[in-house]
């Protein structure tokens, strides 16, 4: 059956691209809606869940919080988010808009950046870039607070044009370097890590940018480069690859580029485009995205409802290959086909072990070794898996039981799966 | 139902279909497929020339590395940081190494080891990200996706000169694939160590759970191209796994390696060469160079760590009869400032030198940079480092330099 034609299968399509998969109950609960329902009900932004907020106040009183806390403490609030989307779009922008330790050498900061990524998730991108410009990891991280007047540091306006906005080749050096001049006068208070504004060191002359001659504040850039051509493209082919394909087509880039134009980078009317689009839909789109680390973790922690991750969740995540809070580089992380090599093949193996033998797998217990891989491939897999899945499962629980115990090595196959890498 | 060994004819079959994904077949899979359809019998893969890369993580302090006791200037800049003339490993008339690299001055002695003097490039760049990519992609002027190493293999896998079937090209000791690997037709096996590269199973399931794995990515229902990815990474990862096994199970060091990390990820290579996997690159990282403060023990502990490390398999390859076929090579994505900054420590600069170990000619390549002729306070380059990557790529290698970088660069007189 295609898949626009069959509702559960579709609906579960979108809780795993839109958000980190569900149980079957949860995408029983979403098919109840509608896709379109189920849609809406993903684009309600929600606070962060309570039990976080309370461990995060905590944590983020400790001027040295350490990254494990904060790692976990992220992936735990995805597997409980009450809006899922809003927590893929934050790991979205995470990724678009980095900053990281260990230049970040204040972790706080950084959950502060995550923050602002949530609550712009259904915002306004150009809105967001204004204000990730101001942000102090940011300013940090591309070294914003260290420029003056007198020393223009180029970092930020040159990552800002080529990774956040335009893209190589649609901007000059000269754009650049006029830019840096009106992002001067940005820096962070010593005391308290807020971003102050200090007038002395802000370049307040005359700047010429695309053409453009006016006195610049860092504002009217962000509004400059929203106007370019290349801007609506840009932000097309970011939320295409991350949430639809790997490869999309020129015209689907385009189609989309019009969207964004059409509803001024408002993100929310433009999501909601994006995943009612018959590309999302397609046959071919079915897991046909290799899950990110954070997303096999977190859609694996969901499935065996552990909602608190441990620290030494971060040691797993760095074998699988993607530390928050610190990507690899000033361009986040390359995913899409990066993500599976052997050796992370291995470490999503031996991650999910660890992480299986905390679980209480009692709910998937008994019956015969028959039906009990149905249950496996229905929880894990929503029904998906190969013929030979099925009969590599059915064995082992032939052999060791239906019990807990026997349970244990079976979902690891299933978790271990080609198909439970896929989204 | 028990995971059987694949038969040949499969082997044959899924090559071509690995080729059809536009991916190289993996690796053992592949071998085996080749001398299946040649003899029949365990094809002995060729004793290539291979290349063993050392990144220096952080930025090396080049002027504490290669010393110019010679120069007053060197004393009067580095009034707390300077390497003593006394303490210094002499190697030429007003040039020492540093005191920890006393293997390495060995092999100087000995002319296994070229260092070239002063290597750099135009308007360089001080952020450590942004530097270390322009020496991973050999590409200081534009924003490149691929690695100078990924582009390399590239062109032999799918360039005029096509890879042998059952090579596996390149292996990274490392969690994550390095930006000089990236490419766009190749895939590069990251092992950060035999002993983690394998399925953890409970002790007394481990072989149940070892065949069911690989009854499960040994699959051919028809699936999506990502499907058929994971399936292949993982058919190379277990048949990768097995094959370390048994090299690790019959790889005798010769010589004791220091107990460190870098020596360890040494080791590791000295194995997989013993091996003869057909490999022709290998990359390795040592880190922690970055010494704004408190230089001297932190530089003196990791110059020990690369020069004990590097002597110890520069022995252990020739124990093994492999040192006249591996060249191994050091880089640090920027040297540091000549003048010492006031917390004991120095602060990013430019221009460094570069170790260039095993079949060289041995000796110095270049002039050390002048002291007193500077650009904004640090060394001026004299040597493009695309020169030496030129060198290795035409008379190491024996690819063109074109297939690999932007522009023509003199190759340098440290290989035969």
């Amino acid at each position: 059956m295609a898949l626009r034609d069959d509702p559960r299968r579709r609906v579960a399509h979108l809780l795993r691209r839109a958000g980190f998969g569900g149980t079957p109950a949860e995408i029983d609960d979403y098919t109840q809606l509608g896709f379109e329902g189920a849609l809406d009900k993903l684009l309600t932004p929600a606070p962060v869940d309570a039990g976080v907020a309370d461990a995060l106040k905590g944590m983020l009183d400790d001027p040295d919080v350490k990254l494990p806390a904060l790692q976990s403490t992220w992936v735990g609030q995805m597997v409980t988010a009450p809006s899922p989307l809003q927590e893929k779009m934050t790991l979205f922008l995470h990724g678009l808009l980095t900053s990281g330790a260990p230049k970040v050498r204040e972790h706080g900061m950084l959950w502060r950046q995550n923050e602002l990524f949530r609550q712009y998730a259904f915002g306004n991108y150009r809105d967001l870039l204004k204000a990730v410009g101001r942000d102090p990891a940011m300013l940090v991280w591309l070294d914003g607070a260290n420029s003056h007047k007198a020393h223009p540091n180029e970092n930020y306006a040159r990552e800002l044009m080529e990774l956040f906005s335009l893209g190589i080749g649609n901007y000059t050096e000269q754009d650049v370097q006029e830019a840096a001049r009106a992002f001067t006068g940005w820096t962070i208070d010593r005391l308290t890590g807020e971003a102050v504004f200090n007038r002395r060191q802000f370049d307040p002359g005359p700047k010429t940018i695309f053409g453009q001659t006016g006195t610049f504040d860092d504002h009217d850039v962000v509004d400059l480069i929203t106007k370019q051509d290349a801007a609506p493209g840009f932000l097309a082919g970011k939320l295409l690859r991350f949430f639809v394909t790997d490869t999309p087509d020129q015209s689907l880039v385009d189609r989309f580029a019009g969207v964004i134009r059409r509803n001024d980078f408002e993100l929310k009317p433009i999501l909601r485009e994006l995943f009612l689009a018959d590309e999302f839909s397609a046959d071919g789109a079915y897991r046909a995205k290799i899950k990110s680390p954070t997303e096999f973790a977190a859609g694996l922690l969901k499935h065996l409802g552990v909602a608190r991750p441990g620290d030494g969740l971060s040691g797993l995540m760095h074998r699988m290959g993607q530390d928050l809070f610190a990507p690899p580089n000033v361009a986040g992380w390359p995913g899409g086909k990066s993500w599976i090599s052997t050796s992370t093949l291995f470490a999503r193996f031996n991650a999910a072990r660890a992480v299986i033998a905390r679980a209480n797998l009692q709910p998937l217990a008994g019956g015969s070794a028959a039906e009990a891989a149905d249950r496996l491939l229905y929880h894990f897999l929503d029904g998906d898996g190969t013929a030979r899945l099925r009969a590599a499962v059915t064995d082992w629980l032939t052999a060791k039981g239906t019990g807990p115990a026997g349970l244990k090595g079976a979902v690891h196959l299933v978790v271990g799966s080609p198909t439970y890498q896929l989204n | 139902m028990a995971y059987s060994t694949i038969g040949r004819r499969e082997l044959l079959r899924r090559g071509a279909l690995f080729v059809a994904l536009g991916l190289t077949a993996p690796t053992f899979v592949a071998r085996t497929a080749a001398a299946a359809a040649e003899s029949g019998s365990s094809a002995q893969v060729g004793r290539a020339r291979t290349l063993v890369v050392v990144q220096l993580a952080g930025g090396n302090d080049g002027l504490n590395t290669v010393v110019p006791i010679g120069d007053d200037t060197y004393y009067k800049v580095r009034p707390t940081l300077a390497i003593p003339r006394q303490d210094a490993l002499q190697i030429a008339d007003g040039l020492a190494l540093h005191p920890s690299l006393a293997g390495l001055r060995d092999l100087f002695v000995g002319g296994q080891l070229s260092i070239v003097q002063g290597v750099g490039y135009p308007n360089p760049n001080r952020s450590h990200f942004r530097a270390m990519d322009i020496w991973q992609t050999a590409a200081p002027d534009r924003y490149e996706q691929t690695g100078w190493l990924g582009r390399y293999l590239d062109a032999q896998c799918c360039g005029a000169q096509p890879l042998p079937p059952g090579e596996s090209p390149a292996i990274a000791l490392a969690d994550a694939t390095p930006r000089a690997f990236w490419n766009e037709h190749v895939l590069v096996p990251s092992i950060p160590d035999i002993e983690h590269f394998q399925l953890e199973a409970d002790p007394a399931d481990h072989d149940r759970t070892l065949g069911a794995f690989r009854m499960v990515y040994d699959d051919d229902e028809a699936a999506s191209m990502y499907e058929m990815l994971v399936r292949k990474v993982g058919v190379d990862a277990f048949e990768t796994s097995a094959e370390l096994k048994r090299i690790a199970a019959s790889y005798k060091p010769a010589v004791q390696y220091p107990q460190s990390p870098f020596a360890k990820s040494l080791q590791t290579i000295a194995q997989l060469l013993d091996a003869d996997l057909g490999t022709r690159v290998f990359y390795v990282s040592l880190g922690g160079f970055d010494t704004h403060a408190n230089q001297k023990n932190t530089q003196a502990r990791l110059l020990k760590e690369l020069g004990d490390g590097l002597a110890a398999f520069q022995r252990d390859l020739a124990a093994h009869g492999r040192d006249g076929d591996v060249l191994t090579m050091t880089f640090s994505e920027f040297g540091r400032r000549v003048a010492e900054n006031a917390s004991g420590g120095t602060d990013h600069g430019a221009a460094e030198p570069m170790f260039l170990l095993g079949p060289t000619r041995g000796g110095l390549v270049g002039d050390h940079p002048s002291l007193t002729d500077l650009l904004a306070g640090d060394l001026k380059f004299g040597i493009d480092f695309r020169s030496v990557y030129a060198t290795i790529l035409e008379k190491w290698l024996g690819t063109p330099q074109s297939a690999v970088l932007d522009g023509s660069y003199p190759t340098l007189g440290f290989l035969g």
